[in-house]
């Protein structure tokens, strides 16, 4: 339960670090944190308007969006704290729902009939096959390393040794790409930009509006607490007291925040074909991963 | 924390293998150079004294300081900034480094032998493969010499696999290579390269007569 | 139960199959109901066997083998595997005989009434050759069944034989049948040597005595090339889509899956080179897996795109089978219980859900008339009752939860994880390379369907509809909600069907232990938690939805087209734009070629033009196709000799019978 609500809240402040960080980077002052919930407040309340073009599928898919990445929240441990689901294999439920999620939105931007949004589309299908093993492949080498089975166990690492800190580091520099490339931000695409042929997701959603958009805005920024989450659940130690465990998660995800905020300020965009090298580029770090688990296990 | 330098090594290699600019060809073979330093200080601590200060003298002066040196003054001689021509899309590189990765993990298991540091010749055959790698998909010469330049760093980790011996041999074998290969391509590129109206590899065939 | 009433069943078993060639006989619509019956009465009599057999073999109170006495004594054993594919094969057959009533409809005007007959009746020895298959293990009656499938299966794929190309695929169809029947000839011939009969049980002797791979290797090859694994493949993306699509639907869904049925039986008497096989079982399905999907993408026409993914269902049930047979090397029971339940179960959801899409299929090809899908579009508006049925096939497929694809995923995923578990190099390599495929085979199958059910359903239609489509025929929805009902079952509640797959599974292959059933079921309750959560939570969203919204205006609005004024459904993404990446990303491997567009110097303003794309199947170009072109060119040489002139096969004789006392003289002969 705690594990749940500290989700929660990280889902309503992180995007607003990041908003913010990004002003400041930039030399504004920028909105304030809690901007983009204000937004979602507003977008709640409004009417929605479909296009004319647009069947039943642009009316369910946003719920099923928020649906099953709210139900994949539900299965990552938090620093210690348990998740309200967790069973042997449950990262496998986890990657799938993503998946469902990702199967949803394609098929919402398609149902307008728009050619940018199938652009979209098109690229976000792609991206997502390419990245769907990094992260198997990191699940497993950590399967592989702590001989557990779900997510709990999984990023349950021995605290206490040296290596904790440098596997966590290792698996949230993984996460960390993983977070850029399946919310698309900078350097796989702008959430900036306003050229629609250039867009990835913000172009998917282009004809969806109020209580919809609201829904898909909001499960972009659950699904940032999750892999923020995990990031923190690698780096902090399960034998900490409580309070610490709470300080350094609120610490692990303020500097997560900040550092995409900087990332985004301080870098470009890839060309769209590079895209595809760069998620490649993150499945190879991955599989060093592996291969060094495989050392450190003596499996060798 | 060797762990630690293992993996920044092998992304290291990953980044080299499919970056497009020079620069960061110079920055990521200066970071290799520490990297190696830190891997020689941490394994070969009870070393006849000597004998490590030239190998860490070796990797951090030499790999790190003067050669980058040197690599970035032949680059701003002759103009070239970043990879234009590529024989290999950036997307098979990636893919071909994970196939190497698996061969040569194949090889280091059925080769090894129980004196030898397993880890090290994992790591020693797959940068030889991509320094093979790298020479083989560049056209340009300068991806030559930093696919070269690599090679001779898949024989440093060699010789830290064989570990109890690192004989002054080995060590000065590869510090010549290294030399001869900056200076023969500093003097390529600098005289020769003018009048040969290009610094790709394919223009080296026309130097039959 | 008693002898008797066994001896009554397989009485019932032959009057029926005699009784089917009453087809022949009244007209067209009295033989359809003749065939009706047929089925049904077949079904229900060997659906009824199965499932007494599935009780007493779980209830623990009778041995779990029971053999039906009848006119041959104990000809038909069936044991909980066979049972399981009997009821597999009755409820695909049944609803693609409901699927037929209205599908032939238009098909029955055009076509002769004698063919319709015909057809029918070829369909009834199909399903009474498939559901006996399971059920037989001597050698001789399971190879002449085997047959009968092939040649039934002939005649149902040539149906539409005006059509250009539909004899030439039903052609290849058969002779690569007779190679893999040439293949299982060969090897139950070599395991039956010197035995008194020809029978399955001989292979217990066989694999104790020699090595075990070689043998296994023929079995596989013959049991492939039915199943459609990675060279032996080429005849599926042919047959598949000449087929009516309720032969499709049939023939994807559980004819190639005796094919698997035999390799599993095979399986059953393993006795050694465990390790070997399982890893080499593992390779071919990870490769076939990825390469069915792999080019499936890149095709246009509806049906073969799900005869390529077929294909790909294969090798995921490969991937169990092998998983299966490599747990049983390490010695981990639970690698291999749920490698191959994770397969059973797979071959079940496959029927249903390939069935699906292959009826949806056809209802959408019966109103558009074409195949290919860059020609459709919009069709969810026409017909929208096919079209959720599509999705739900196409969800299920992916792999993706609340359906039942995630479940046999699922489980083989389980298989390989707690495989990772055992800490020896090549195990672990050989695993992460089996997660590594299926995460892409999954991923790769997403970017599939989203493909297909956008393009074909969703958005405007990409050319006019003459006349406009209608939603589909009673029977064919009726046909369609059969397997639906089950691919959503199977999703939500997995426990309830995983137990007994499970126990299946442990029955015929591993010994069964309490915890590691505990193990493997434990995750299948948290599932089914899990998916009643998600549809809560959609409901829950909903209904805020509503609540919100109560004093809101919902309107309707043009689509964004940033300020372009002449936008019509022509500039739609089409297909090919949506896979052009990862086709230019493939393309050292699946050549994708484009057809030139050529500008005149003087044309200013162009003309209409017409741009194709295809994919070429490159083992079907370089595997079969160049050695076969190579050998009809040499033997071209030697048809010389036919010169059709009767003096000259006269003189061929006489040189023939000089030849021979030469021979003989000489001592030779």
């Amino acid at each position: 339960m705690v594990a749940l609500i500290l989700i929660l809240t990280t889902s309503l402040f992180f995007p607003g670090l990041i908003v913010r960080v990004k002003s400041i980077a930039s030399g504004r002052k920028g909105p304030g944190i809690l901007q983009p919930i204000k937004n979602i407040y507003v977008l709640l309340r409004k009417g929605i308007v479909y296009s004319t073009l647009s069947g039943t599928v642009s009316r369910f898919a946003p719920v099923i969006v928020f649906g099953s990445v709210a139900v994949a929240s539900l299965m990552i441990p938090v620093a210690g704290f348990e998740p309200l689901i967790s069973f042997n294999g449950d990262f496998i439920l986890f990657a799938y729902l993503l998946a469902l999620a990702r199967f949803m939105m394609i098929i919402a931007s398609f149902d307008t009939g728009s050619s940018f949004e199938g652009m979209g589309a098109s690229r976000e299908a792609l991206y997502g096959m390419l990245i769907e093993p990094a992260l198997f492949i990191l699940l497993a080498g950590l399967v592989v390393f702590t001989g557990e089975y779900s997510l709990t166990g999984i990023f349950n690492l021995p605290g206490g040794e040296n290596y904790n800190l440098i596997y966590g580091l290792i698996i949230s520099y993984i996460l960390g790409n993983i977070t850029i490339i399946e919310n698309s931000r900078v350097p796989l695409d702008d959430p900036k930009t306003h050229l629609e042929l250039t867009m990835i997701h913000e172009v998917m959603v282009l004809d969806t509006s109020g209580f919809n958009l609201a829904l898909i805005q909001f499960s972009s920024f659950i699904k940032f607490a999750v892999f923020g989450s995990l990031i923190a659940s690698a780096l902090i130690p399960r034998d900490l007291s409580l309070a610490w465990r709470l300080i350094s998660f609120v610490t692990v995800q303020m500097v997560f925040a900040a550092t995409i905020g900087f990332l985004e300020s301080f870098r470009t965009r890839f060309k769209m074909n590079r895209n595809q090298q760069f998620i490649l580029t993150v499945t190879m770090i991955s599989v060093l991963m592996f291969v060094i688990i495989l050392f450190t296990k003596n499996i060798f | 924390m060797l762990i630690l330098l293992y993996i920044l090594f092998g992304i290291s290699l990953v980044y080299i293998a499919s970056t497009e600019k020079f620069r960061h060809y110079i920055q990521i073979y200066a970071m290799q150079g520490i990297l190696l330093f830190g891997m020689a200080l941490i394994e070969l601590k009870d070393f006849y004294f000597l004998n490590l200060l030239l190998i860490l003298a070796e990797t951090i002066i030499f790999k790190s300081v003067i050669v980058p040196y040197l690599l970035r003054k032949i680059m701003q001689r002759t103009g070239i900034y970043s990879v234009h021509k590529r024989s290999l899309k950036g997307n098979y590189t990636v893919l071909l480094m994970m196939v190497i990765l698996g061969i040569s993990l194949l090889l280091a298991k059925v080769l090894s032998i129980p004196s030898v540091n397993k880890i090290y010749t994992v790591i020693a055959w797959f940068t030889l493969f991509t320094g093979l790698l790298l020479v083989s998909v560049r056209k340009y010469l300068f991806g030559h010499l930093v696919g070269f330049l690599i090679i001779e760093n898949a024989v440093f980790l060699f010789s830290m696999a064989i570990g109890s011996r690192f004989p002054m041999l080995v060590n000065t074998g590869i510090l010549l290579d290294i030399f001869i290969a900056v200076l023969v391509m500093s003097m390529f590129l600098t005289k020769i390269g003018h009048k040969m109206g290009g610094f790709e590899a394919d223009t080296l065939s026309q130097l039959k007569d | 139960m008693s002898v008797v009433k066994n001896e009554l069943m397989s009485y019932l078993l032959i009057i029926l199959c005699v009784t089917s060639f009453l087809i022949l006989l009244p007209s067209r619509n009295a033989s359809r109901i003749v065939a009706g019956i047929t089925v049904f009465a077949i079904a229900a009599f060997s659906s009824w066997l199965a499932i007494d057999t599935l009780i007493t073999a779980f209830s623990g109170s009778e041995p779990s083998t029971r053999s039906v006495e009848g006119l041959i004594p104990s000809l038909f054993v069936i044991d909980p595997l066979s049972a399981f594919f009997i009821l597999i094969i009755n409820f695909t057959m049944i609803s693609g005989y409901i699927y037929s009533l209205d599908y032939l409809k238009e098909y029955i005007i055009r076509k002769p009434p004698v063919w319709v007959k015909i057809h029918y009746l070829a369909l009834v020895w199909l399903q009474v050759s498939m559901v006996i298959l399971p059920m037989l293990r001597n050698g001789f009656w399971f190879l002449t069944a085997w047959e009968l499938m092939t040649l039934s299966s002939f005649i149902l794929v040539i149906f539409d034989f005006d059509e250009k190309g539909t004899l030439k695929a039903g052609l290849s169809y058969l002779v690569q049948m007779h190679v893999g029947m040439l293949f299982l000839l060969l090897a139950f011939a070599l395991s039956s040597a010197g035995q008194d009969t020809v029978s399955f049980d001989n292979l217990g002797n066989w694999f104790r005595d020699n090595r075990n791979w070689p043998m296994f290797l023929l079995f596989f090859i013959g049991f492939g090339l039915k199943a459609g694994f990675f060279v032996l493949h080429t005849w599926l993306p042919d047959a598949h889509p000449a087929a009516p699509s309720h032969v499709s639907g049939i023939m994807s869904g559980v004819m190639i899956k005796l094919g698997i049925y035999g390799i599993l039986r095979v399986t059953t008497y393993l006795q050694g080179d465990f390790a070997v096989i399982g890893a080499a079982v593992i390779i071919i399905s990870a490769i076939t897996g990825v390469y069915g999907v792999m080019m499936a993408i890149l095709q246009h026409d509806i049906k073969k795109l799900l005869a390529y993914h077929s294909i790909e269902n294969i090798g995921i049930i490969g991937l169990g089978i092998g998983l299966g047979i490599f747990g049983t090397a390490i010695g981990n029971n639970i690698v291999a219980a749920a490698g191959y339940a994770g397969a059973l179960l797979h071959t079940l959801n496959h029927s249903l859900f390939k069935s699906l899409l292959f009826y949806s299929a056809g209802s959408v090809i019966s109103q558009v008339h074409t195949r290919n899908i860059e020609k459709t579009g919009g069709i969810m508006k026409f017909m929208p009752l096919t079209a959720w049925a599509f999705l739900i096939g196409a969800i299920a497929i992916s792999g993706i939860p609340p359906f039942n694809g995630f479940i046999s995923e699922f489980l083989i995923y389980t298989s390989m994880f707690h495989g990772l578990g055992n800490n020896e190099f090549y195990s672990v390599v050989l695993i992460f390379i089996s997660i590594f495929s299926l995460v892409l085979i999954g991923g790769l199958a997403l970017l599939c369907f989203t493909k297909v059910f956008s393009v074909v359903f969703l958005g405007q239609p990409r050319s006019e509809y003459k006349p406009a489509p209608v939603e589909a025929g009673k029977m064919m929805i009726i046909a369609k909600l059969l397997p639906v009902i089950p691919v959503v079952l199977i999703g939500l509640l997995p426990f309830l069907f995983v137990k007994p797959v499970l126990s299946i599974a442990q029955s015929a292959f591993v010994p069964a232990t309490d915890t590691g059933s505990a193990i493997i079921m434990k995750p299948m309750y948290y599932i089914g938690i899990a998916s009643a959560g998600l549809i809560a939570l959609i409901i829950v969203a909903i209904l805020l939805r509503k609540l919100m919204l109560r004093k809101r205006v919902i309107t309707t609005g043009p689509t964004w087209g940033c300020g372009y004024s002449a936008v019509d459904q022509r500039q739609q993404y089409t297909a090919t734009s949506f896979v052009q990446e990862y086709a230019s990303l493939t393309n050292p491997v699946i050549k994708t070629g484009y057809s030139k567009i050529h500008y005149g110097d003087d044309e200013i303003f162009p003309g209409p033009r017409d741009f194709h794309t295809h994919s070429d199947d490159f083992i079907r170009s370089r595997i079969i196709n160049k050695p076969a072109d190579f050998m009809v060119r040499i033997l071209k040489k030697g048809a010389v000799f036919q010169t059709g002139k009767l003096q000259h096969y006269v003189l061929y004789v006489l040189l023939f019978m000089v030849l021979i006392f030469i021979l003989t003289y000489l001592k030779i002969i």
